[in-house]
């Protein structure tokens, strides 16, 4: 479903953030990219989510090379991933529920057609009540559950979600798991980074490691 | 308090797009342009009605002069060219005026002084009949024969240098106001852009989402529809107020309204000057957004 081949990625024409990075996730599995602080981990899903190009290598996705597709069909493939950002990106000025709305919204949905599902989503992340305050009057783990609110609410084949946990407490990380491992069970691609060594151990997940811009082979060998 | 959640959800979604920002600065702008362009075009329509008019009034007459000729009496000049025109088609009617209208037409040249002992040529005015074609030269060459010290005009010389300026006044104008629809699409180009470079935010997360450019424009342009169109409406109504107070100012102030009653039609024109502002600032900021993401990506 995605596939990265001798993948590299460098900043402005600097070092290089991403080396000969190789992998592939299969439809419907679940995968954990792990490492330190800086390792390129967030560089590396930018890559999948289309927000940064690689300057080498091959990403092909949905079995297409992304660097021989055509600009016009960037939007489509778009959509079909669900992000959750690691700064979250949430729209100050919209409501959490126009925020979780966003995606179905740009897809062109009518308000009446989708208004059950965002409902239904903003409740399960445990913000049935908070659905119209506006961000900057929320905590970060209530912006963090909009962000993956908005990531699923499509239900896109693939999730990529970075740091998904960061400012939530254990409990509410572990229920925020569940829905991840629930959407997966559905047949959602899922990719989490993360720093949580709990959240990693508590599933029997694939893990890649990322070490200074390397996929390490050898701890990643132990799940394929 | 308590509050439902029904209660509070607002009835339409809210712009993806925060308002604000540059928005005042162009309105001021837009509506000043929109002013110089009803003042130009009502200028350039003016120009073009007031050559019709003159052109109008001078094309339906003719004069034909009749010196003294030694040798041939001025009676029988006068009856001969008078035999002749009557028999020309295209001559509507034509008649001798009196000594005492032609001397009126003299006196701004010769002042008050009594004419009496001078040869005052004749006046013969015609009107032409629209219905029937003047052979102009055949015409000069029978009253040639018949009053040797006639001359027959019929004002076209007048006639070509009113219509060449007023058209090149309109043509003037035109290319103004084709200046001022580029000025006008150029601060649009500004104020998009710095709308885009002020909510990048919100431009990559749709971008990121899936968003297409012209989805994306579609959240800006119809803003910018509403802006351009209002400040339109504004540059119009001050055009308006302009001509009446302006009209008050050099003394016609009364008339003001009935002139701008009787010329409704330019009235009619001038609603253009909002519609085409709200046309440019719309597809303008479109170009812009799409510009802006190709840019982007
Ligand atoms: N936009 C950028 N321009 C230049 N360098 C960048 C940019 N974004 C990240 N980097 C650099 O790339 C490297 C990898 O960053 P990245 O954000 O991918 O790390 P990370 O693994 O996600 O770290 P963290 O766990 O702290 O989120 C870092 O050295 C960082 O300084
Ligand atoms: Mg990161």
């Amino acid at each position: 479903m995605i596939r990265f081949e001798n993948v590299g990625m460098s900043y402005g024409g600097g070092t290089e953030v991403l080396r000969d990075v190789s992998f592939e996730l299969a439809p419907g599995s679940l995968t954990f990219l792990t490492g330190p602080s800086g390792a390129g981990k967030t560089t590396l899903l930018k890559l999948v989510f289309l927000a940064e190009r690689p300057t080498r290598g091959t990403i092909s996705m949905f079995g297409k090379d992304i660097a021989a597709m055509r600009k016009g069909d960037i939007p489509a493939l778009r959509r079909r991933i669900g992000v959750v950002f690691q700064d979250f990106r949430l729209l100050d000025h919209l409501t959490a529920y126009e925020n979780v709305a966003l995606p179905l919204r740009i897809q062109g949905q009518s308000e009446e057609s989708y208004r059950a599902d965002v409902e239904e989503i903003l409740a399960w992340v445990g913000l049935g009540e908070r659905m119209h305050a506006r961000p900057p009057t929320l905590s970060g783990g209530e912006k963090q559950r909009i962000a993956i609110a908005r990531a699923v609410v499509a239900r896109p084949p693939v999730l990529v979600a970075d740091e998904p946990t960061g400012s939530i407490d254990p409990e509410m990380g572990v229920r925020l798991m569940r829905l991840f491992v629930e959407l997966n069970r559905l047949g959602t691609c899922v990719l989490i980074a993360t720093h949580d060594r709990n959240l990693v151990e508590a599933s029997n997940a694939r893990e890649l490691r990322l070490f200074a811009g390397r996929i390490n082979q050898a701890a990643g060998a132990r799940w394929l | 308090m308590v509050v439902s959640d029904s209660a509070r959800r607002p009835d339409r979604a809210s712009p993806l797009f925060p308002r604000g920002g540059g928005e005042g600065a162009l309105l001021g702008v837009m509506a000043i342009m929109s002013f110089l362009a009803c003042v130009t075009l009502a200028f350039a329509l003016g120009a073009t009605r007031l050559a019709h008019i003159w052109e109008r009034g001078l094309s339906g007459q003719a004069t034909v002069q009749i010196a003294d000729v030694a040798g041939i009496a001025m009676e029988a000049q006068v009856a001969g060219a008078m035999q002749v025109l009557g028999a020309t088609p295209g001559i509507g009617a034509a008649r001798v005026m009196t000594r005492e209208e032609s001397e009126d037409l003299l006196r701004p040249w010769l002042g008050d002084a009594d004419l009496g002992a001078v040869p005052v040529p004749v006046l013969i005015a015609i009107t032409l009949d629209p219905g029937a074609p003047l052979d102009v030269e055949g015409l000069r060459g029978r009253l040639a024969q018949v009053a040797p010290g006639a001359t027959f005009d019929d004002h076209s010389r007048w006639n070509q240098g009113l219509t060449s300026a007023s058209s090149a006044i309109s043509w003037a104008a035109y290319a103004v106001l084709l200046l001022i629809a580029a000025a006008a699409a150029a601060s649009v180009v500004f104020a998009a852009r710095a709308a885009l470079q002020a909510h990048r935010d919100v431009v990559d997360v749709l971008h990121l989402t899936g968003a297409t450019a012209s989805f994306i424009g579609r959240q800006v342009q119809w803003r910018f529809f509403v802006l351009g169109g209002g400040a339109g409406l504004a540059g119009l109504a001050f055009a308006v107020v302009f001509a009446i107070g302006f009209s008050v100012l050099v003394g016609t102030g009364g008339s003001a309204l009935t002139s701008l009653a009787a010329n409704w039609d330019v009235v009619l024109w001038l609603l253009l000057v909002p519609v085409a502002a709200a046309v440019i600032a719309m597809a303008t900021a479109r170009f812009t957004v799409r510009r802006f993401l190709a840019e982007a990506n």
